[in-house]
């Protein structure tokens, strides 16, 4: 019984974990993108 | 005549200066969040006693309630945020809202799966559709209804507003999540922390609960420093091709 408390907190520590990775490196991501796409603005208009 | 005060104010609803304040502060945010975590985190699994009913699944609880509350919040602030861009059409209320809901679409998803998770040992079951889990369900749907809404029009405009309503006639969710527990017979149980009186928890399982919450304030205020700057960039390069067509 103490074991599987054990895992189902894991579980819950390991989800929260990779929710929160996978929202953090998707935003910088999308920042690299849209930086990008500041860049070929400048460039054009240079 | 715009007082010192005001000019203050119009200083910072001005998107660019906001885009300088937040890049300053996005490193003290990354670190408030990575003290406040790694403090957290030991209170939550090493100094915080186990539940005499419920033993280690207790600690489930550090994670679960304040993504609850983060979710409630940035929700809130969303429609807080919205209503502003609806009355004054400020931009930086509108991308503020269409920042932030990714950021608690994921806290929302945390606090299910980790209420599921902590609902299998404790209730018997991984689900069960009371009062709180289905609003807490329904505000999943609402926080990604509104992020296809603001993405599917081609005239950002029209998308600032339509997203906003959606965002206002969502809200009328918050209440009813908040008070669902108070209002129904449900299995999930009643306002622990938030009550009127005092708060029937242990203060060595209040301060981790404490700690893990404003850890999760310094992440939402450093991941919104990264998507604000990004959605401030899109912005740009959208109105500068509409105007250069």
């Amino acid at each position: 019984m103490f074991t599987s408390h054990i895992a189902f907190v894991s579980l819950a520590y390991l989800f929260a974990f990779l929710a929160i990775l996978i929202l953090f490196f998707s935003s910088r991501l999308l920042s690299q993108k849209n930086l990008k796409l500041i860049e070929k603005i400048k460039e054009k208009n240079d | 005549m715009i007082n010192r005060g005001n000019e203050l104010k119009l200083q910072l609803v001005n998107p660019g200066t906001l885009e300088r304040y937040t890049k300053a502060l996005s490193p003290w945010f990354c670190g408030a969040f990575v003290i406040s975590l790694i403090i957290g985190l030991w209170f939550a699994i090493f100094n915080s006693p186990p539940d005499y009913l419920q033993g280690e699944t207790v600690r489930i609880m550090y994670v679960h309630v304040p993504s609850a509350w983060m979710a409630l919040f940035i929700y809130s602030s969303m429609s807080v945020a919205s209503l502003i861009g609806l009355i004054y059409g400020h931009l930086v209320a509108f991308i503020y809202a269409k920042s932030v809901a990714p950021i608690g679409a994921v806290f929302t998803l945390i606090c299910l799966v980790t209420g599921s998770l902590w609902g299998k040992p404790m209730w018997g079951t991984w689900w069960v559709w009371d009062a709180r889990l289905t609003s807490m369900f329904i505000l999943l749907f609402i926080y990604i209804g509104f992020i296809i809404v603001s993405k599917s029009f081609n005239d950002p405009v029209k998308g600032d507003k339509i997203s906003s309503i959606f965002a206002l006639i969502g809200f009328i969710n918050i209440p009813i999540i908040k008070f669902s527990v108070d209002i129904w017979t449900t299995l999930h149980q009643p306002a622990t922390i938030s009550k009127l009186d005092s708060p029937s928890i242990h203060i060595d399982m209040l301060i981790p609960l404490l700690i893990m919450f404003v850890s999760f304030l310094f992440l939402f205020l450093y991941i919104f420093s990264i998507r604000f700057f990004s959605e401030l960039n899109l912005r740009r390069y959208v109105t500068y091709t509409l105007s250069s067509k």
